[in-house]
């Protein structure tokens, strides 16, 4: 019997966990996906991050997943509750290009700034990272499976990379 | 938004000076690829930043933009956007128009395309100028190749970071027989969206 597995796209600052075999897609240059799961719950979730910290003037209640710093936590705390148990938890990301390397403006090393951010508040919070697809000068589709907790990694160019 | 009079509102006066800059620009791409360019109806969007991918709705289609900041407003980014295969019809067509040949080297494409920017901003920026009298100098063109969304993201980073909302004029250029062929993406500031709120206003009563 084929399974069916549902695709299911988050866009920038969004987040989402699942229980099912579903696929979670995003797209990132700058960016970075998490990916985060327990292997033995097959419960996952995915968080696409914008920029390293939170803004002491950002008053929105829903933009934890926008922030390195706000999304770990916000992603393991919704897993936690949707059954996942926190020592099996484990972490995957890709992210953070550099999409106009020839342009000198600070806010084009924001990608190399926000990996940095989530491996340190990955650290801190005791999540192990077990692969990443981090860095360059390209934009990156990201397609999560849950029940496997394979991370596949496309770029414009034909590669495919699977964390 | 505000309304200026009872109909006409300030959303109503950018689409409009969206729209001249825009059949300009169509003009000029016309003239370049010999083929007949239309526009599409423009949207002015005016969201938090996370919220344009779902606008603009081009998501993960392979391009090619060629981006241009005005000289002296540096939050206003402009983009010219092709799907990549269009990009490389474009580039033959130039290239067979302007030196006889269609295969030319991948330093030359970029040139080309370059170019192609060059122009077709030029028009819309000029026609915008001449309309309401201001002064819009671009910089030199960037070219690059990828993803949509992830180029997309460098820009609604500025404005997260910012904390500014994303105020945006698209317009989609299409063939005649109605396939969309590429897109005008501008990515207005504060001050320039006041001043051709300003101008326009003038210009609506005369």
């Amino acid at each position: 019997m084929c399974e069916i597995r549902e695709k299911i796209r988050i866009g920038m600052a969004e987040m989402i966990v699942v229980k099912n075999p579903a696929i979670i897609i995003t797209t990132v240059g700058s960016c970075v996906a998490l990916c985060m799961y327990d292997p033995e719950k097959k419960i996952g979730g995915m968080a696409h991050i914008v920029l390293p910290k939170k803004e002491d003037d950002d008053e929105d209640p829903d933009s934890a997943p926008k922030y390195a710093d706000t999304a770990v936590p916000a992603l393991l705390f919704k897993l936690i509750s949707k059954g996942a148990k926190r020592e099996n938890i484990k972490a995957k990301i890709a992210g953070g290009a550099n999409m106009f390397p020839n342009l000198e403006n600070p806010i084009l090393k924001i990608g190399e700034n926000n990996v940095k951010a989530v491996k340190e508040k990955l650290i801190e919070m005791g999540i192990p990272l077990i692969a990443e697809d981090t860095g360059g000068n390209h934009g990156r589709v990201v397609e999560f499976e849950v029940r496997t907790g394979t991370v596949k990694v496309n770029n414009i160019y034909g590669r495919k990379r699977v964390l | 938004m505000t309304h200026i009079t009872g109909e006409i509102t300030e959303v109503d006066i950018l689409r409009e000076i969206g729209s001249i800059g825009a059949g300009n620009a169509a003009t000029a791409l016309s003239e370049l690829t010999q083929q007949k360019i239309l526009i599409t109806f423009p949207g002015i969007y005016i969201v938090s930043p996370e919220k344009v991918p779902k606008l603009l709705g081009f998501h993960d289609m392979p391009v090619v933009v060629i981006y241009k900041r005005l000289q002296e407003n540096d939050d206003c980014d402009i983009l010219l956007v092709f799907e990549k295969e269009e990009a490389n019809k474009i580039v033959s067509a130039v290239a067979k128009n302007t030196f006889g040949i269609e295969d030319i080297d991948e330093e030359m494409k970029k040139s080309v395309i370059e170019e192609v920017g060059n122009i077709v901003i030029g028009a819309f920026l000029s026609a915008i100028s001449n309309f309401t009298d201001m002064r819009l100098l671009p910089e030199p063109p960037i070219n690059v190749n990828d993803i949509f969304d992830a180029i997309l993201e460098v820009f609604l980073t500025k404005l997260c970071i910012q904390n500014r909302k994303a105020i945006v004029f698209k317009t989609c250029f299409k063939k005649e027989e109605g396939e969309i062929y590429g897109a005008i993406i501008l990515f207005l500031s504060d001050k320039l969206q006041e001043d051709l709120i300003k101008r326009g206003r003038k210009w609506l009563e005369g």
